[in-house]
């Protein structure tokens, strides 16, 4: 490999990357290569030391966090959407299990009604409380695909 | 938890702590990466007072969101995303243009050799910039300053691979032109 080749695929590397095979045998026969690879590395720890903080920043950041409140961990939108289902699925099938006939023959006809009536309620509640609890990830979503800014600052 | 035993745990386990009720303990990743938030917000925002107030703001809303963290990308990679679009979308909301100051950063007392090295590289870094438009430019400063990957640059700006691979080989091809005339000077 010529140190042309080396030097341009060794600017092409990703961060964290080692050099593939030919690179690294290049470099372990050219001292000329080995030296600007030490040097640009030193170069970019350089430049990537950190910035000191500016004072009393922390102090600062840490107030306003204890006056945020608490993260909490969160059900994962896998299992949202499972209960969800679930949820719907058993609200389509209870009409056609056989304790739902035995239902209807004990209260009569009228009794269906009612009880669609709340099984469409618990399921529309669940869906609200999902949408409730998930505002932040929808804003962000919107924010994402519009391309601006949808929540305000107090 | 004393403050010495949680400055020895990793960013996830500490987010675990803060999940769990030890709210003090995001003092630790306050700590830990203020600088690059910071150093972030003085890119954007070219004033020190401005870059504080958007610290706390990336920071609260971490704290926030901290339960939304996966684990997926390093905690760094996740925060520095919330901070890139906080600052997109305040300078947005003030219909300001987005311009980047490379140069920009906290003082600071480097020794003479890697302050040497650091200007030179951030000419370079600048230079490199200057040619592009300024939310392409933030891709080759995401990958000098940041250490982030091609694949985590592209996820949070929005661009193409390739286009901030040829940018980042152009500002790289730049540095050595530089580090040659500083080897030969």
């Amino acid at each position: 490999m010529r140190c042309e080749t080396f030097r341009n695929r060794h600017a092409r590397l990703d961060a964290g990357r080692r050099p593939g095979l030919f690179a690294r045998a290049h470099l372990s026969r050219c001292a000329a290569c080995r030296a600007y690879a030490e040097l640009e590395a030193a170069a970019l720890a350089a430049y990537r030391a950190p910035s000191p903080a500016l004072p009393g920043l922390e102090d600062r950041i840490m107030a306003a966090v204890r006056l945020t409140p608490r993260p909490r961990r969160r059900v994962s939108l896998r299992d949202w959407v499972g209960v969800g289902l679930l949820i719907a699925v058993s609200t389509a099938l209870i009409p056609l299990a056989e304790e739902f006939d035995w239902v209807k023959e004990l209260f009569g006809p009228s009794y269906a009604l009612p009880l669609s009536l709340v099984l469409a309620l618990v399921l529309t509640a669940y869906v609200a409380v999902f949408i409730g609890s998930h505002m932040t990830e929808l804003l962000e979503f919107l924010e994402r695909r519009l391309g601006y800014a949808v929540t305000h600052r107090a | 938890m004393s403050g010495r035993l949680v400055a020895d745990l990793s960013d996830e386990e500490v987010i675990g702590l803060v999940l769990g009720g030890d709210t003090e303990a995001f003092s630790q990743l306050v700590r830990r990466h203020q600088g690059r938030v910071l150093r972030l917000g003085m890119s954007f925002f070219r004033d020190e007072e401005e870059a504080a107030d958007f610290a706390q703001d990336v920071f609260v809303k971490a704290y926030t969101a901290l339960a939304s963290f996966k684990g997926r990308s390093k905690f760094s990679t996740w925060l520095l995303r919330i901070a890139y679009n906080t600052a997109i979308n305040a300078k947005q909301r003030r219909k300001d243009a987005v311009l980047l100051d490379p140069e920009a950063e906290i003082q600071g007392s480097p020794g003479v050799d890697e302050s040497h090295l650091r200007e030179e590289t951030a000419r370079a870094v600048r230079q490199a910039m200057a040619e592009l438009p300024p939310r392409q430019a933030l891709c080759i400063e995401l990958y000098f300053y940041y250490d982030l990957k091609y694949a985590e640059i592209g996820e949070m700006t929005g661009f193409p691979v390739n286009t901030i691979k040829s940018h980042v080989f152009r500002a790289k091809k730049l540095l050595r032109e530089r580090l040659g005339e500083a080897k030969e000077a």
